[in-house]
């Protein structure tokens, strides 16, 4: 059998199709690989391999009947465990929602399940997806399968883990303030969080109705733009999606070359640890090759984007747990239940005024940038620091810490605009750099068009971790 | 706006929004946002009257087919 771990998504989607291995062995294979990886990067919340398997033989039976219909005809999936399906459990990574049966299913897993693909299991995250390291107090830390004493990033932990370990080649995260991002730059793959609307949350964890986004973790862009042009597109379950554009699958296969890159001239390029700054130089190199015009750019003060997006975030996470808040605060994480607890302390007045100012703090970006098409920024500082060092739970220098590993990520989720995270680089000691992409709102396709570029001529995003 | 945040606004919010704190946690959660709080305040962002949440839709979807 062909090493599914060599294979993306597209790839392994193509070889079922070809009847190079049946769905029953791919899933087989994975569960095996699951086995082996799990005790060390504790990726899964739940393994469902009796399901798994059943639906893989009945996708065999499809296939060989030739009615197999949809993209992902056969591949097992999972995701973070924050998209409900109907008449099962979804915990959203903490003990407030222990054994919490889902209403209704996640429009995101309706279309990929009409495209073909079925669950194997459900993936770790932190606490109700408001954490960017991957530390859960309830579940444990799940661990970078590049060096398990070093953090994932968060909040899609378990999404990001399992893609690079090549558990899953593909899930869905969330990303709010980062929690795509920043476990796609920590764990070396490629991240996509869309432009705000563009790709239905009905039936997921909310954590800010106005900074949610859901999108794929995923092997390469052409993964990434694959699982888009499933998930994304008007649903009426979703009013923020409601006249947006449906995926372009050609624009997102375009060429790049001419197009217009913006480097910040300052912000995303202070500070940064020398193996970010050498990937970042080496990474404008390589999209010089590829034709794109490369030029400054000054960016708006990014720390008062910043500051909007977490004031934003703060009140709107309070407000949505208020009502356990007020009577089973204790079943909280201590990180958590402090962050929660910081939204008590804006005005509504405050919280508007940040509110009113994202649609003028979009025109202002958008008049600082002219007409470059896409702005290439680090996703952090570093590379992946340990669990032990970012092991802070409840106390006080806990936010100043989560607010420097999320610095880089915030405006863009104040700004609603898509960023691809590619690997492009790593660093001496071994652990990857992901580079962020970041487009005008609704220039996702080019950005996967970008991205596919980029990696036909790299390959960091063929790294694959050893088991330890 | 203030630059800071005390202890005391923090518990007037919270016993508005029915959330128990103690007082160590609002000490806390004054530190922890005052920084947030100076940065937005220091801005100095000057809104219209006319601004609302959903202007932010209409600026996005300008960009729709560029």
């Amino acid at each position: 059998m062909t090493d599914p771990a060599e294979l993306t998504l597209t790839e392994i989607a193509a070889a079922l199709r070809r009847r190079t291995f049946s769905s029953a062995e791919l899933t087989r294979w994975m569960l095996a690989r699951i086995g082996r990886w799990q005790p060390i990067i504790n990726a899964f919340v739940r393994i469902e391999e009796d399901e798994a398997l059943a639906a893989a033989k009945k996708a065999d039976r499809a296939l060989a009947r030739g009615k197999a219909k949809g993209a992902l005809y056969g591949v097992p999936l999972a995701h973070k465990d924050m998209y409900y399906i109907k008449g099962k459990v979804s915990e959203c990574g903490s003990k407030v929602r222990k054994g919490w049966i889902a209403p209704a299913t996640a429009t995101v897993l309706t279309r990929l399940a009409a495209a073909g693909s079925f669950p194997i299991g459900a993936l770790h995250m932190s606490e109700f997806a408001y954490s960017p390291t991957g530390h859960n107090s309830y579940l444990g830390p799940a661990c970078n399968a590049w060096d398990a004493k070093c953090i994932t990033g968060g909040s899609s932990s378990g999404s990001a883990t399992a893609v690079a370990a090549r558990l899953v080649p593909a899930a869905l995260g969330s990303d709010t303030g980062g929690s795509i991002r920043l476990p796609a730059h920590f764990c070396g793959v490629t991240g996509f969080k869309p432009t705000y609307g563009r790709v239905s949350r009905a039936n997921a964890l909310p954590l800010s109705f106005t900074l949610d986004t859901v999108g794929p973790l995923a092997l390469s862009a052409e993964d990434a733009g694959l699982i888009m042009g499933i998930i994304a597109g008007p649903d009426p379950l979703d009013p923020t999606t409601l006249g947006a554009p449906a995926w372009n699958a050609r624009a997102a296969r375009a060429s790049s070359k001419g197009l217009r890159i913006g480097v910040p001239a300052r912000f995303y390029v202070d500070d940064l640890e020398s193996d970010i700054a050498s990937a970042l130089d080496a990474t404008i190199v390589v999209l010089r090759k590829l034709g794109a015009k490369i030029s400054k750019v000054e960016l708006p003060d990014q720390a008062v984007v910043s500051a909007a997006a977490l004031i934003v975030l703060a009140v709107e996470a309070t407000s949505a747990h208020a009502p356990w808040l007020r009577i089973r605060g204790a079943d909280y994480g201590p990180q958590v239940r402090n962050r929660l607890q910081n939204g008590l302390a804006y005005s509504a007045v405050e919280y508007l005024e940040a509110l009113r100012w994202r649609g003028p703090a979009l025109a202002a970006h958008l008049d600082a940038i002219g007409d470059v098409d896409v702005i290439i920024a680090p996703a952090s500082r570093s590379v992946a620091p340990t669990i032990a060092a970012t092991d802070l739970g409840g106390m006080p220098e806990a936010e100043a810490a989560i607010q420097a590993i999320t610095r880089f990520m915030r405006p863009v989720n104040f700004l609603g605009l898509p960023t691809l995270v590619v690997p492009a680089g790593q660093s001496k000691s071994g652990l990857p750099i992901g580079m962020q992409l970041i487009g005008r709102p609704f220039g996702d396709e080019t950005l996967i068009a970008l991205g596919r570029a980029f990696q036909a001529a790299t390959d960091h995003h063929r790294r694959i971790p050893a088991l330890p | 706006m203030p630059d800071d945040i005390s202890a005391d606004r923090v518990t007037a919010i919270a016993t508005a929004a029915r959330v128990p704190l103690a007082p160590a946690d609002a000490e806390r959660i004054a530190r922890a946002v005052s920084p947030t709080v100076a940065r937005f305040a220091r801005a100095k962002i000057d809104l219209s009257l006319e601004t609302e949440p959903a202007t932010f839709v209409a600026v996005q979807r300008r960009e729709i087919g560029r």
